[in-house]
Protein backbone atom coordinates (compact mmCIF):
# COMPACT_ATOMS: atom_id res chain seq x y z
CA UNK A 1 0.00 0.00 0.00
CA UNK A 2 1.43 3.40 -0.92
CA UNK A 3 1.45 6.29 1.49
CA UNK A 4 -1.27 8.03 -0.54
CA UNK A 5 -3.49 4.95 -0.42
CA UNK A 6 -3.02 4.69 3.31
CA UNK A 7 -3.82 8.39 3.79
CA UNK A 8 -6.98 8.00 1.70
CA UNK A 9 -8.00 5.03 3.88
CA UNK A 10 -7.31 7.04 7.04
CA UNK A 11 -9.48 9.86 5.72
CA UNK A 12 -12.29 7.41 4.94
CA UNK A 13 -11.92 5.81 8.39
CA UNK A 14 -12.47 9.15 10.08
CA UNK A 15 -15.61 9.60 8.03
CA UNK A 16 -16.83 6.44 9.80
CA UNK A 17 -15.49 7.28 13.25
CA UNK A 18 -16.41 10.93 13.50
CA UNK A 19 -18.45 12.05 10.49
CA UNK A 20 -19.14 15.72 9.90
CA UNK A 21 -22.75 16.14 11.08
CA UNK A 22 -25.22 16.57 8.23
CA UNK A 23 -26.56 19.73 9.95
CA UNK A 24 -23.05 21.22 9.98
CA UNK A 25 -22.74 20.70 6.24
CA UNK A 26 -26.28 21.99 5.62
CA UNK A 27 -25.59 25.16 7.64
CA UNK A 28 -22.33 25.66 5.73
CA UNK A 29 -24.13 25.37 2.38
CA UNK A 30 -26.78 27.83 3.58
CA UNK A 31 -24.17 30.38 4.75
CA UNK A 32 -23.75 31.77 1.21
CA UNK A 33 -27.29 33.18 1.41
CA UNK A 34 -25.84 35.70 3.89
CA UNK A 35 -23.55 37.13 1.23
CA UNK A 36 -24.11 40.83 0.69
CA UNK A 37 -21.62 42.02 -1.93
CA UNK A 38 -22.93 45.59 -1.77
CA UNK A 39 -22.23 46.07 1.94
CA UNK A 40 -18.84 47.13 3.27
CA UNK A 41 -17.50 45.02 6.11
CA UNK A 42 -16.98 46.42 9.60
CA UNK A 43 -14.69 43.85 11.20
CA UNK A 44 -14.56 43.01 14.89
CA UNK A 45 -11.63 44.83 16.50
CA UNK A 46 -12.49 44.56 20.19
CA UNK A 47 -14.51 42.22 22.37
CA UNK A 48 -14.41 43.01 26.09
CA UNK A 49 -16.44 41.58 28.94
CA UNK A 50 -16.98 43.52 32.15
CA UNK A 51 -18.25 41.59 35.15
CA UNK A 52 -21.20 42.98 37.10
CA UNK A 53 -19.92 45.62 39.47
CA UNK A 54 -19.71 49.30 40.14
CA UNK A 55 -20.18 50.39 36.57
CA UNK A 56 -23.01 48.06 35.60
CA UNK A 57 -25.54 45.91 37.41
CA UNK A 58 -25.22 42.98 34.98
CA UNK A 59 -22.20 41.56 33.15
CA UNK A 60 -21.68 43.71 30.07
CA UNK A 61 -19.95 42.92 26.83
CA UNK A 62 -18.55 45.67 24.63
CA UNK A 63 -17.98 44.88 20.98
CA UNK A 64 -16.32 47.25 18.53
CA UNK A 65 -16.35 46.91 14.75
CA UNK A 66 -14.64 49.20 12.28
CA UNK A 67 -14.47 49.50 8.53
CA UNK A 68 -15.13 51.91 5.68
CA UNK A 69 -14.71 54.93 7.94
CA UNK A 70 -17.40 53.92 10.39
CA UNK A 71 -17.24 52.49 13.90
CA UNK A 72 -20.01 50.35 15.35
CA UNK A 73 -20.01 49.93 19.11
CA UNK A 74 -22.34 47.42 20.75
CA UNK A 75 -23.05 47.00 24.42
CA UNK A 76 -24.71 43.74 25.34
CA UNK A 77 -26.27 43.25 28.75
CA UNK A 78 -29.01 40.80 29.65
CA UNK A 79 -29.85 40.09 26.01
CA UNK A 80 -30.37 43.77 25.22
CA UNK A 81 -28.09 45.21 22.59
CA UNK A 82 -27.58 48.96 22.59
CA UNK A 83 -25.35 50.51 20.02
CA UNK A 84 -23.84 53.59 18.51
CA UNK A 85 -22.55 54.52 15.08
CA UNK A 86 -19.60 56.88 14.79
CA UNK A 87 -19.59 59.30 13.03
CA UNK A 88 -23.22 59.69 14.09
CA UNK A 89 -25.73 58.88 11.40
CA UNK A 90 -29.26 57.58 11.18
CA UNK A 91 -29.65 54.16 9.62
CA UNK A 92 -32.09 51.40 8.92
CA UNK A 93 -30.83 48.32 10.73
CA UNK A 94 -31.28 44.66 10.01
CA UNK A 95 -30.32 42.26 12.79
CA UNK A 96 -29.36 38.96 11.20
CA UNK A 97 -29.96 36.00 13.49
CA UNK A 98 -30.48 32.27 12.86
CA UNK A 99 -33.81 32.50 14.72
CA UNK A 100 -35.00 35.10 12.21
CA UNK A 101 -34.00 38.57 11.08
CA UNK A 102 -35.46 41.71 12.55
CA UNK A 103 -35.28 45.43 11.82
CA UNK A 104 -34.61 48.56 13.87
CA UNK A 105 -33.56 52.19 13.43
CA UNK A 106 -30.61 54.27 14.53
CA UNK A 107 -31.53 57.88 15.35
CA UNK A 108 -29.62 60.95 14.13
CA UNK A 109 -27.11 60.55 16.95
CA UNK A 110 -26.37 57.06 15.67
CA UNK A 111 -27.90 55.32 18.68
CA UNK A 112 -30.10 52.24 18.60
CA UNK A 113 -31.51 49.53 20.86
CA UNK A 114 -32.36 45.91 20.14
CA UNK A 115 -34.18 44.31 23.05
CA UNK A 116 -34.43 40.58 23.81
CA UNK A 117 -31.87 39.24 21.36
CA UNK A 118 -31.66 35.46 21.88
CA UNK A 119 -28.21 33.85 22.12
CA UNK A 120 -26.73 32.88 18.79
CA UNK A 121 -24.65 34.16 15.90
CA UNK A 122 -25.57 37.70 14.95
CA UNK A 123 -24.55 40.28 12.40
CA UNK A 124 -25.94 43.77 11.84
CA UNK A 125 -26.52 45.44 8.50
CA UNK A 126 -26.80 49.25 8.46
CA UNK A 127 -28.46 50.93 5.49
CA UNK A 128 -27.19 54.50 5.60
CA UNK A 129 -28.96 57.62 4.25
CA UNK A 130 -26.44 57.87 1.37
CA UNK A 131 -27.70 54.46 0.13
CA UNK A 132 -24.51 52.64 1.09
CA UNK A 133 -24.52 49.83 3.61
CA UNK A 134 -22.22 48.46 6.26
CA UNK A 135 -22.29 44.92 7.65
CA UNK A 136 -20.63 43.77 10.84
CA UNK A 137 -18.70 40.52 11.22
CA UNK A 138 -20.62 37.63 12.75
CA UNK A 139 -20.31 37.31 16.50
CA UNK A 140 -21.81 34.86 18.96
CA UNK A 141 -23.93 36.41 21.67
CA UNK B 1 -10.47 9.38 -4.78
CA UNK B 2 -9.50 12.92 -5.71
CA UNK B 3 -7.28 14.32 -2.97
CA UNK B 4 -8.78 17.29 -1.20
CA UNK B 5 -7.44 20.56 -2.48
CA UNK B 6 -6.75 19.21 -5.95
CA UNK B 7 -9.83 18.48 -8.16
CA UNK B 8 -11.50 21.74 -9.21
CA UNK B 9 -9.35 24.20 -7.37
CA UNK B 10 -10.86 25.84 -4.34
CA UNK B 11 -9.66 29.19 -5.70
CA UNK B 12 -11.65 28.65 -8.88
CA UNK B 13 -14.74 27.79 -6.80
CA UNK B 14 -14.33 31.07 -4.89
CA UNK B 15 -14.12 33.01 -8.16
CA UNK B 16 -17.22 31.24 -9.47
CA UNK B 17 -19.12 31.90 -6.23
CA UNK B 18 -18.24 35.59 -6.53
CA UNK B 19 -19.75 35.64 -9.99
CA UNK B 20 -22.95 34.20 -8.54
CA UNK B 21 -22.48 30.61 -9.72
CA UNK B 22 -24.74 28.79 -7.27
CA UNK B 23 -23.10 25.40 -7.67
CA UNK B 24 -19.65 26.66 -6.67
CA UNK B 25 -20.31 27.29 -2.98
CA UNK B 26 -21.75 23.83 -2.17
CA UNK B 27 -18.76 22.31 -4.00
CA UNK B 28 -16.39 24.38 -1.88
CA UNK B 29 -18.23 23.29 1.27
CA UNK B 30 -17.97 19.64 0.22
CA UNK B 31 -14.29 20.03 -0.55
CA UNK B 32 -13.30 21.73 2.70
CA UNK B 33 -15.99 20.64 5.17
CA UNK B 34 -14.00 17.65 6.38
CA UNK B 35 -10.86 19.72 6.84
CA UNK B 36 -12.59 22.30 9.05
CA UNK B 37 -14.28 19.57 11.07
CA UNK B 38 -10.94 17.78 11.56
CA UNK B 39 -9.28 21.00 12.74
CA UNK B 40 -12.07 21.85 15.20
CA UNK B 41 -12.13 18.31 16.59
CA UNK B 42 -8.34 18.24 16.90
CA UNK B 43 -8.63 21.13 19.34
CA UNK B 44 -10.51 18.83 21.68
CA UNK B 45 -13.89 20.42 21.08
CA UNK B 46 -17.00 18.30 21.42
CA UNK B 47 -19.29 17.93 18.41
CA UNK B 48 -21.59 20.82 19.37
CA UNK B 49 -18.68 23.23 19.90
CA UNK B 50 -16.99 22.01 16.72
CA UNK B 51 -20.21 22.63 14.79
CA UNK B 52 -20.27 26.15 16.14
CA UNK B 53 -16.68 26.81 15.06
CA UNK B 54 -17.26 25.44 11.58
CA UNK B 55 -20.39 27.59 11.19
CA UNK B 56 -18.52 30.75 12.15
CA UNK B 57 -15.66 29.97 9.77
CA UNK B 58 -18.02 29.61 6.79
CA UNK B 59 -19.81 32.85 7.69
CA UNK B 60 -16.42 34.58 7.92
CA UNK B 61 -15.61 33.38 4.44
CA UNK B 62 -18.97 34.60 3.15
CA UNK B 63 -18.32 38.06 4.60
CA UNK B 64 -14.85 38.14 2.99
CA UNK B 65 -15.50 36.27 -0.21
CA UNK B 66 -15.68 39.38 -2.39
CA UNK B 67 -12.56 40.96 -0.94
CA UNK B 68 -10.32 37.94 -0.40
CA UNK B 69 -6.98 39.00 -1.89
CA UNK B 70 -5.87 35.60 -3.10
CA UNK B 71 -8.71 33.17 -3.83
CA UNK B 72 -6.13 30.46 -4.58
CA UNK B 73 -5.02 30.62 -0.94
CA UNK B 74 -8.55 30.03 0.34
CA UNK B 75 -7.83 26.64 1.90
CA UNK B 76 -5.00 28.12 3.96
CA UNK B 77 -7.28 31.03 4.89
CA UNK B 78 -10.00 28.62 6.03
CA UNK B 79 -7.48 26.58 8.04
CA UNK B 80 -6.07 29.65 9.80
CA UNK B 81 -9.55 30.98 10.55
CA UNK B 82 -10.65 27.58 11.87
CA UNK B 83 -7.59 27.45 14.13
CA UNK B 84 -8.28 30.90 15.52
CA UNK B 85 -11.97 30.23 16.12
CA UNK B 86 -11.30 26.77 17.59
CA UNK B 87 -8.65 28.17 19.94
CA UNK B 88 -11.13 30.83 21.09
CA UNK B 89 -13.85 28.25 21.63
CA UNK B 90 -11.38 26.06 23.51
CA UNK B 91 -10.51 28.96 25.84
CA UNK B 92 -14.20 29.67 26.42
CA UNK B 93 -14.99 26.07 27.34
CA UNK B 94 -12.79 26.39 30.40
CA UNK B 95 -9.39 25.19 31.58
CA UNK B 96 -7.47 23.14 29.07
CA UNK B 97 -7.95 19.42 29.36
CA UNK B 98 -4.83 17.33 29.89
CA UNK B 99 -3.09 16.99 26.56
CA UNK B 100 -2.32 13.31 27.02
CA UNK B 101 -5.90 12.32 27.72
CA UNK B 102 -8.28 12.04 24.79
CA UNK B 103 -9.54 15.62 24.78
CA UNK B 104 -12.68 15.12 22.77
CA UNK B 105 -15.41 12.78 23.99
CA UNK B 106 -13.75 10.62 21.40
CA UNK B 107 -14.74 9.18 18.06
CA UNK B 108 -15.58 5.88 19.77
CA UNK B 109 -18.54 7.46 21.52
CA UNK B 110 -20.02 8.46 18.24
CA UNK B 111 -19.99 5.00 16.79
CA UNK B 112 -20.26 2.71 19.79
CA UNK B 113 -23.47 1.38 18.35
CA UNK B 114 -21.94 0.69 14.96
CA UNK B 115 -21.02 -2.96 14.80
CA UNK B 116 -18.94 -2.91 11.67
CA UNK B 117 -16.01 -0.61 11.30
CA UNK B 118 -13.36 -0.81 8.65
CA UNK B 119 -10.03 -2.31 9.59
CA UNK B 120 -8.36 1.08 9.49
CA UNK B 121 -11.04 2.65 11.67
CA UNK B 122 -10.62 -0.10 14.28
CA UNK B 123 -6.86 0.34 14.22
CA UNK B 124 -7.15 4.13 14.58
CA UNK B 125 -9.45 3.70 17.51
CA UNK B 126 -6.82 1.60 19.25
CA UNK B 127 -4.15 4.28 18.80
CA UNK B 128 -3.08 7.00 21.22
CA UNK B 129 -5.20 10.15 20.72
CA UNK B 130 -2.19 12.23 19.67
CA UNK B 131 -1.34 9.83 16.87
CA UNK B 132 -4.96 9.74 15.83
CA UNK B 133 -5.21 13.53 15.64
CA UNK B 134 -1.95 13.82 13.75
CA UNK B 135 -2.92 11.18 11.19
CA UNK B 136 -6.33 12.76 10.79
CA UNK B 137 -4.84 16.16 9.97
CA UNK B 138 -2.16 14.66 7.70
CA UNK B 139 -4.83 12.72 5.83
CA UNK B 140 -6.57 15.98 4.94
CA UNK B 141 -3.56 16.66 2.64
CA UNK B 142 -4.25 20.39 2.64
CA UNK B 143 -2.21 21.36 5.68
CA UNK B 144 1.50 22.06 5.98
CA UNK B 145 3.50 20.55 8.82
CA UNK B 146 3.72 24.03 10.36
CA UNK B 147 -0.09 24.31 10.37
CA UNK B 148 -0.47 20.85 11.88
CA UNK B 149 2.11 21.67 14.57
CA UNK B 150 0.16 24.83 15.47
CA UNK B 151 -3.13 22.95 15.73
CA UNK B 152 -1.70 20.19 17.91
CA UNK B 153 0.57 22.55 19.85
CA UNK B 154 3.68 20.52 19.16
CA UNK B 155 7.05 21.62 17.75
CA UNK B 156 7.05 21.66 13.96
CA UNK B 157 10.19 19.50 13.94
CA UNK B 158 8.35 16.70 15.67
CA UNK B 159 5.65 16.35 13.00
CA UNK B 160 7.71 14.27 10.55
CA UNK B 161 9.16 11.83 13.12
CA UNK B 162 5.80 11.48 14.88
CA UNK B 163 4.16 10.85 11.51
CA UNK B 164 6.61 7.98 10.80
CA UNK B 165 6.12 6.52 14.24
CA UNK B 166 2.32 6.74 14.06
CA UNK B 167 2.17 5.27 10.56
CA UNK B 168 4.41 2.41 11.72
CA UNK B 169 2.06 1.79 14.67
CA UNK B 170 -0.96 1.87 12.36
CA UNK B 171 0.65 -0.54 9.89
CA UNK B 172 1.58 -2.87 12.74
CA UNK B 173 -1.99 -2.79 14.09
CA UNK B 174 -3.34 -3.54 10.62
CA UNK B 175 -0.99 -6.53 10.26
CA UNK B 176 -1.83 -7.80 13.73
CA UNK B 177 -5.53 -7.62 12.87
CA UNK B 178 -4.87 -9.65 9.71
CA UNK B 179 -2.92 -12.34 11.56
CA UNK B 180 -5.68 -12.96 14.06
Amino acid sequence: MTDDDLMARIRAAFEELDPVPAETMAAARAAIRRRDPDAALAALVDDLVFPAGVRTAAPTRLLTFTGSGITVELEVAQHTVTGRLTPPTSARIRLRHPAGDRTAHADRTGRFTLPAVPPGLISLVFHLPDATSIVTSWVRL
Amino acid sequence: MVPIGIGTSAGELVRRARRGDETAWPDLVSQCGGLLWAIARSYGLDRAAADDVVQVVWLRLVERIDTLRDPDAVIGWLAVTARREAARAFERTGPALPVVADPAPGPEHVTTARATLSEVARALRAMPPRCRDLLRLLAQQALTHAEIAAILRIPVGSVAPTRSRCLATLTRLLHTAKDQ
